[in-house]
């Protein structure tokens, strides 16, 4: 699901007569509040699982509380990096039936899915010719590491067409050396444009209009492109201002919830449990 | 949401039959899977680790699904999820028909070790994923 | 059988448009009212309700306003004895006594793990501001109500009726019939209530609150709600009709198709039609109790329980057989009961443990992972025991000579 990034969404300032809490306090205030915790701007894209649900009818103070609670308790107890989609991750679990060796698994994420304890993220790799997907929930207890061997972007933020891209796309080697990304500088942008195998693919590539997609409309067959005067495709979903407030992020709740994070990890550190650290960003300047 | 009847699949052990098929591009499709349903007069999906029966270049042959293209909304968590539906053949005493399996094969498998028929499946594989 | 309408508070609480009819109609009708799986119009004949004036109509200068938020507080307060919390303990629970249940709301979804690494989803449930609101005996319900003469004298003996309020209200909102039963009891008025069928041995009092650890963790218990409310719909969602092919038929795709034959010559009554779908009242069993959180008052509970989210559920122990609570609070739990154990003094003495006071007071049942552990790892013990036994063998038992 392509994730609406909307930077830092104005919110009006309104008197809420009936539910003074729940108002939303004026933009101006949200901003200096931002500056005072050091709110990191990527706060979406870095902890996408720390968003709201995009069904309006689920979202509830208490039950995001107590979700945030665990999932910063699991995170205390594991370091999960920062990685994006595009990014070469590796992963290492136990498995109930490997007994004591583990089981680790290296790949490009090529997704990233739902919010809070349910998040989950594909990994893809070319394994002996046969292209290979395993789907992991973030916060499952039994993943013992996750390591971000190459951290970068790519120009789509679902990389689901490398199933009908050509296999070397997707292949990436399992002892790879992990490429220490220099703190403080942005987040690279691969640019690679992938080329596909020959049609008939999986899904209609020519239509989604991915940007990391050499020329889908020419590999397309002749007779998906007389089914194209017939298809209905969905041009207005750039312009849908309702959805993009509701699959968006308010810097209201972002900094909210890094301020939670903060004390967490500040209560953490004061008791001399761990000295490790939740809210980070590569990107940030040290 | 799964492998059934005229479901083409890649077969990976080395047997002669199974790279024939492969070869000439008729693949092996799907014609039966021994597996108890829920649906009253349908057939039930199968998935990675189930038997069925297998029809190749003339032939009908049981097999072991040992790689499923698994949709996404039925994905499980660790469960590796491979491009094409990949098996191993039995022949006609239930013994695999050939002697080496090519692709890595799923851990989860290897819940199934206690079931005689598959743990001779499971010694051919040299690769786990 | 004859029914009266008067409406008395059974174990479904009163549809919306009955709320506040409850304490006024006091009519008893002789039509024959059928059996209906819900209720969401009223009668047209019902006279209409004549609204209760609210405070911000009428106008009131500062001193009245105090007055009123002291007779407001004045009313919630439970004056003259004090509660008897002498028999309450955590004794064996008998096989015929029916505990009081929680009118909880249902505020989403969550996934935990076990220490296997099975994934369980949860459903979260919020236990807001629960009251006793009154206690019925079974001889004053019958002469009371319809439904009494149908409810109080069971099969399973003499049943008492308890009525629980949930979150709390302003009282300007409602009408002064309504209050009444809170001002009684000396508690805040309440939005929500629901009622269950106690015995004598497990009777709470009036005016007790209730909290969540009324419930054990690792018990099962029953959750009835509305379900969700699906609005009109046709044949093929509402009854799972398959409807028309797309090609080669006309103008008809999603119709409910034939409706009888010739020989009947009409429909049968109860005939699969498009209607109203869902906001029904439907009872699930047997859900078990993960994790209780006793700070924010909130119960896990494994599995899925009718209705949307943010709406009301009625939670119960659980009455089959094998799911029976055998040991628990009876007849409700009270902050006395509380057992710090000696043990938990020690460890959180030990190096390495996280301090109470930044985690929520919970109790989580045995098989659950804590996310304050490191992760799952398994042994090769594990994976002998992951394979199972030989299912194409036959299990034969063996004998001693």
């Amino acid at each position: 699901m392509l994730r609406r990034s909307l930077g830092s969404l104005r919110s009006f300032s309104s008197k809420c007569k009936s539910e003074p809490q729940t108002a939303s306090k004026s933009s101006n205030t949200i901003r200096k509040e931002a500056n005072l915790v050091g709110h990191i701007a990527a706060f979406p894209e870095i902890y996408p699982d720390f968003l709201q649900s995009p069904v309006w009818n689920r979202r509830n103070a208490l039950k995001e509380e107590l979700e945030r609670r665990d999932m910063l308790e699991r995170r205390m107890n594991i370091d999960i990096p920062e990685f994006y989609v595009g990014s070469i991750v590796a992963v290492t679990s136990s498995d109930s039936n490997l007994g004591a060796k583990e089981h680790r698994f290296v790949g490009i994420c090529i997704r990233r899915e739902k919010e809070g304890l349910h998040h989950q993220f594909t990994l893809r790799n070319t394994i002996e010719g046969i292209g290979v997907e395993i789907m992991y929930d973030l916060y499952n207890p039994t993943i013992k590491k996750i390591e971000t061997l190459k951290l970068e972007k790519r120009l789509d933020s679902d990389l689901s067409y490398l199933i009908d891209a050509l296999p070397e796309y997707s292949t990436f080697d399992f002892h790879m050396e992990p490429l220490a990304h220099p703190a403080g500088t942005p987040i690279p942008i691969n640019e690679t444009k992938v080329k596909l195998k020959p049609a008939p693919w999986t899904r209609r590539w020519e239509i989604f209009g991915c940007a990391g997609i050499e020329d889908s409309w020419s590999g397309a067959t002749p007779w998906f492109k007389r089914k194209l005067q017939k298809t209905k495709v969905n041009d207005y979903e750039k312009y849908d201002l309702v959805a993009a407030y509701r699959e968006g992020s308010t810097l209201e709740h972002e900094v909210a919830v890094q301020k939670q994070i903060q004390k967490f990890e500040n209560e953490r550190h004061a008791a001399g449990l761990t000295r490790r650290r939740i809210l980070r960003s590569a990107a940030a300047a040290k | 949401m799964g492998i059934h009847r005229r479901t083409r699949l890649n077969v990976v052990d080395n047997s002669a039959l199974g790279k024939e098929a492969d070869t000439t591009g008729k693949l092996a499709y799907c014609i039966n899977v021994y597996k108890q349903g829920r649906r009253a007069k349908h057939l039930p999906h199968a998935e990675l680790g189930d038997k069925i029966l297998v029809a190749i270049r003339g032939q009908m042959r049981k097999a072991y699904v040992v790689g499923a293209n698994t949709h996404v909304h039925y994905r499980k968590h660790g469960v590796p999820v491979t491009d094409n539906n990949m098996i191993v053949l039995l022949d006609e005493e239930g013994n695999p028909l050939g002697n080496r399996i090519t692709a890595p094969i799923p851990t989860k498998l290897l819940a199934n070790r206690g079931n005689v028929q598959f743990s001779k499946v499971l010694a051919l594989a040299n690769k786990y994923i | 059988m004859l029914r009266s309408l008067v409406t008395g508070i059974s174990s479904s609480p009163a549809p919306e448009w009955a709320a506040n009819r409850l304490l006024v109609a006091t009519c008893i009708s002789n039509t024959q009212q059928r059996g209906r799986r819900r209720t969401l119009t009223p009668v047209p004949w019902l006279p209409p309700i004549n609204e209760p004036a609210h405070s911000n109509s009428v106008p009131l200068n500062d001193t009245t306003k105090k007055l009123l938020e002291k007779v407001i507080e004045r009313e919630g307060t439970r004056f003259g004895e004090e509660l008897d919390n002498s028999k309450a303990a955590i004794t064996d629970i008998g096989e015929s006594t029916r505990r009081v249940g929680l009118v909880v709301r249902k505020i989403g979804m969550l996934p935990q793990w076990t220490t296997n690494g099975t994934r369980i989803l949860c459903t979260v449930l919020e236990v807001v501001e629960n009251n006793v609101v009154s206690v019925t005996s079974p001889e004053d319900w019958y002469k009371m109500s319809a439904i009494g003469k149908r409810k109080a004298f069971n099969r399973n003996g003499p049943m008492w009726k308890v009525t629980v309020g949930s979150i709390n209200d302003d009282p300007t909102k409602y009408s002064v019939g309504y209050r009444r039963q809170f001002n009684r009891a000396g508690i805040p008025i309440k939005q929500k209530l629901g009622c269950f069928l106690v015995t004598e041995d497990a009777l709470p009092q009036t005016g007790q609150s209730l909290d969540a650890r009324h419930f054990v963790v690792g018990q099962y218990i029953t959750a009835t709600g509305k379900t969700i409310d699906w609005g009109f719909q046709g044949g093929m969602h509402r009854w799972g009709m398959r409807g028309q092919p797309t090609r080669r038929t006309t103008k008809s795709h999603r119709r409910i198709g034939s409706v009888g034959s010739v020989g009947d010559a009409r429909i049968w009554p109860g005939k699969r039609m498009p209607g109203h779908m869902g906001y029904e009242w439907v009872t699930v069993s047997g859900l078990e109790v993960i994790r209780i959180n006793n700070d924010k008052q909130v119960i896990y509970v494994k599995g899925s329980v009718p209705g949307d989210i943010g709406e009301t559920i009625l939670l119960k122990d659980c009455v089959q057989e094998e799911k029976k609570l055998k040991k628990g609070p009876l007849p409700t739990w009270i902050p006395s009961l509380e057992t710090i154990s000696e043990e938990s003094e020690e460890e959180a003495a030990a190096e390495g443990t996280i301090p109470k006071e930044l985690l929520h007071n919970e109790t989580f049942s045995p098989k659950i992972f804590r996310f304050t552990s490191p992760s799952i790892v398994f042994t090769d013990a594990d994976a002998k025991r992951a394979a199972g036994r030989d299912k194409t063998k036959a299990k034969i038992a063996k004998v001693k000579k």
